[in-house]
């Protein structure tokens, strides 16, 4: 619903009023795999000469070709809310984010205001997920059997010990 | 000096005729069983690599510091049950002493637990690059759990009459302490947060899912070791201030 | 005139309201060996681990080797103990079960070692100082026990029930032992024990308590010559018709005290059971069994823990 809310705003008021609240990301591009999970943080500055209320931010994934993102997926908690700030405070705000379908996206975050102000849209983040990696089991298998062999070896010659010296 | 020989002995007892050989070859046919079914599983749709790496190093600490808790839930009130404290007690070896040279015994086995965790983080981390991450969060977050449950372990078997009841004591401590890791999103929520980071342990596991799943730097979420190492200083404390008089021919509470 | 290796001022232990040891005061000099007795739970374990420093006494103080028993450790640096029922770690060897304690005795691995094959020479293991102790019998590991006790080159030695459990060889065997200890190395032995002919064996003083009380003290001579204990006593059994005229005359001798239950007459005297025995069978009535409480140190040892004289 908020979502909704935060597009259908975006859409009906471009970013025409002066802004007040300024949001930047960590990063500009982030590369990584289908499952992996990422850590998205931004920063957000009341650049104005007044307090702001009680804000919210809200992070959004839009596809660049075409792959449909069902953002629940991507993030259990895309919209958080923040502290009231100051003129000239900042304020740290972060999100899990797991790459759930590969392709290229654009992830930024969006801040409302409390209020008619107007909202605050961070430049996008690009990011690139590749298909899943999959796991070799074949290197695995080895050590899983090597490990407890050599232990079960060692157990074995330790008995021995205790056995011969009577 | 005294607690070096204490804890010469103690370990060659433990590795050499004891059950230290025997628990690890156990631990790491447990992690073996993890670690193939975390890298062949491909039922689990979203077992990405780092979470198998996670899976394996929660079960690798969780395991680790129960295996060094039963050994130091036996030192003292073993000893006793065996009828051997006594004669440890009438040697001008200091209290402090003998409580150190049991610390350092129980904690040879969360050093083995380790080593033999390696491979199996090697293993499934080398693919996404996380095997140092991994090491040093199993090497830091474990000793730290270990240390201070080994702590805490000493105390009880200390005070336990009987060693059933000492040991009975620090495992159920340990469940009630590692259970809530395995609840769901606990720290979703305000109040689960707290819990969470209260917690010594789940505010540890929590920490190594952070940085190893989440891909959060390091320093992010540092807050959460607090309790972690707020615990592991106020047992070694409480080990160093009580452990000298606790240590007696009898346990229980109000004997002699 | 010996130093004094031992002195015990008004020691007193209570667990709870039960008292173990109640008041007990004595002294013990260079190369005296002590008996320690009195029927089970008289308190000498009690006492035993409070001179040793493992229990704290509720009341009282005591010097051990010169060293005040505020000085705990340095108390145990000049004492060896064999706790009663001493456990052993199944899986050392003696050698390297006397080697660590004498390491924690502060010795050095070298020193520690030649000391514990030295002792376990002493003791007999020698041969068997490289096995499990797993695999001792029961007085090898008390003699084990005994070696641990001096890894130290002790001053006073204490021994909770040595003989505990052993074969009448194996009880000579460990006798034996505590001579050696007293007598070679001038060692104040103080033995807790039940079995009072070892006492008259090896103790030149015993102490005798009860309740937690000192009963009697002192040499055995002196012990034994208490009046209590020069009184004889001893059991006649007669036919059962017969006992109520045994009982007469037996009673028309001076200084005899009789009791009678069923057809067993407990006679005490003063002057042995020889006039008894002759006046019985002058009478003509048939003596079907008799026996003497044989050592004079049992008698003094349980008329005064049955608490009074008859
Ligand atoms: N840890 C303890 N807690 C409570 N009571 C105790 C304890 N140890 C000993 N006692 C009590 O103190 C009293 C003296 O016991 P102690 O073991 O000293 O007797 P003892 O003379 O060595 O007997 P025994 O010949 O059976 O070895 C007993 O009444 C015993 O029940
Ligand atoms: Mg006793």
């Amino acid at each position: 619903m908020r979502l909704l809310l935060a597009v259908l705003v975006l859409v009906l008021f471009p970013a025409t009023a002066s802004a007040t609240v300024e949001v930047t990301m960590s990063e500009s591009r982030i590369a990584g795999a289908v499952g992996q999970y990422l850590n998205i943080s931004s920063t957000v500055t009341n650049t104005g000469s007044s307090p702001t209320g009680k804000l919210i931010a809200h992070l959004n994934v839009a596809s660049s070709n075409g792959v449909y993102v069902d953002l629940e997926d991507w993030t259990a908690a895309p919209t958080q809310s923040l502290p009231a700030l100051g003129p000239g405070e900042s304020t740290e705000v972060s999100w899990d984010v797991q790459a759930v379908n590969a392709g290229v996206f654009n992830v930024y975050a969006v801040v409302l205001p409390d209020g008619s102000a107007s909202l605050s849209v961070s430049p996008p983040i690009h990011l690139e997920v590749a298909g899943r990696r999959t796991l070799s089991a074949g290197g695995a298998l080895p050590i899983a059997l090597i490990v407890p062999l050599l232990l079960g070896i060692v157990v074995y010659a330790v008995r021995r010990r205790l056995r011969t010296t009577t | 000096m005294s607690a070096r020989v204490i804890a010469g002995q103690e370990c060659r007892d433990l590795w050499l005729s004891g059950r230290g050989p025997v628990l690890t070859f156990v631990y790491s046919v447990l992690l073996s069983a993890v670690t193939y079914l975390a890298a062949t599983n491909r039922i689990l749709n979203f077992l990405e690599q780092r979470e198998s790496v996670n899976l394996v190093l929660q079960i690798a600490v969780a395991v680790g510091v129960l295996l060094t808790l039963v050994v130091a839930a036996d030192a003292i009130s073993g000893e006793r049950e065996r009828g051997t404290l006594e004669s440890l007690l009438l040697t001008p070896v200091s209290r402090g002493s003998i409580v150190l040279g049991k610390l350092v015994a129980a904690m040879s086995l969360w050093g083995a637990a380790f080593v033999v965790a390696l491979p199996y983080l090697w293993v499934l981390g080398k693919g996404v690059a996380v095997v140092g991450k991994a090491v040093l969060l199993a090497l830091v977050v474990g000793t730290v759990l270990a240390l201070s449950m080994a702590a805490v372990g000493l105390l009880i078997s200390a005070r336990s009459s009987t060693n059933k009841v000492s040991l009975a004591a620090s495992l159920f401590l340990l469940l009630a302490l590692f259970a809530p890791t395995q609840l769901p999103a606990m720290s979703k929520s305000s109040v689960g947060d707290l819990l969470v980071r209260i917690n010594p342990v789940t505010a540890g596991i929590h920490y190594i899912g952070l940085v190893l799943v989440k891909g959060h730097t390091w320093a992010q979420d540092l807050s959460y070791l607090i309790s972690p190492v707020v615990a592991v200083v106020v047992a070694a404390v409480a080990l160093a201030l009580a452990g000298p008089r606790i240590v007696r021919l009898t346990g229980g509470v109000g004997s002699g | 005139m010996p130093g004094v290796t031992l002195e015990a001022r008004e020691l007193s232990k209570w667990f709870g309201s039960r008292t173990a040891v109640d008041s007990v005061s004595f002294t013990a000099y260079e190369g005296e060996v002590i008996g320690l007795l009195g029927p089970n739970g008289a308190g000498k374990t009690t006492t035993i681990r409070m001179l040793s420093t493992v229990l704290p006494p509720t009341g009282g103080d005591f010097t051990v080797a010169g060293v005040p028993s505020s000085q705990p450790a340095g108390i145990r640096a000049r004492i060896g103990v064999l706790p009663e029922s001493a456990g052993y770690p199944m899986f050392q060897t003696g050698l390297e079960y006397l080697t660590y304690h004498g390491r924690l005795f502060g010795l050095s691995r070298d020193e520690a070692r030649q000391t514990a094959v030295r002792l376990l020479g002493q003791v007999g293991l020698a041969d068997r100082a490289q096995s499990r102790i797993a695999t001792y019998s029961r007085g090898m590991r008390q003699r084990l026990g005994i070696a641990r006790a001096l890894v130290n080159n002790p001053s006073v030695v204490f021994l909770d029930e040595p003989t505990l459990g052993l074969d009448p060889a194996g009880q000579r065997e460990i006798l034996t032992l505590v001579r050696m200890i007293a007598e070679a190395r001038g060692t104040t032995v103080v033995l807790s024990t039940h079995t009072l002919p070892e006492v008259e064996q090896v103790c030149s003083s015993v102490l005798i308590l009860n309740e937690g009380k000192v009963v009697v003290s002192g040499s055995v001579a002196e012990v034994t010559s208490t009046e209590a204990a020069s009184r004889q006593s001893g059991r006649l059994r007669v036919p059962p018709e017969e006992v109520p005229r045994a009982a007469e005359v037996l009673r028309r001798l001076p200084g005899v005290s009789v009791e009678v239950s069923k057809d067993v007459l407990t006679v005490t005297s003063a002057d042995g059971m020889n006039s008894m025995l002759s006046a019985v069978l002058d009478a003509g009535i048939v003596l079907l069994s008799f026996e003497v409480d044989g050592a004079r140190l049992s008698d003094a040892f349980l008329a005064m823990t049955r608490g009074g004289t008859s």
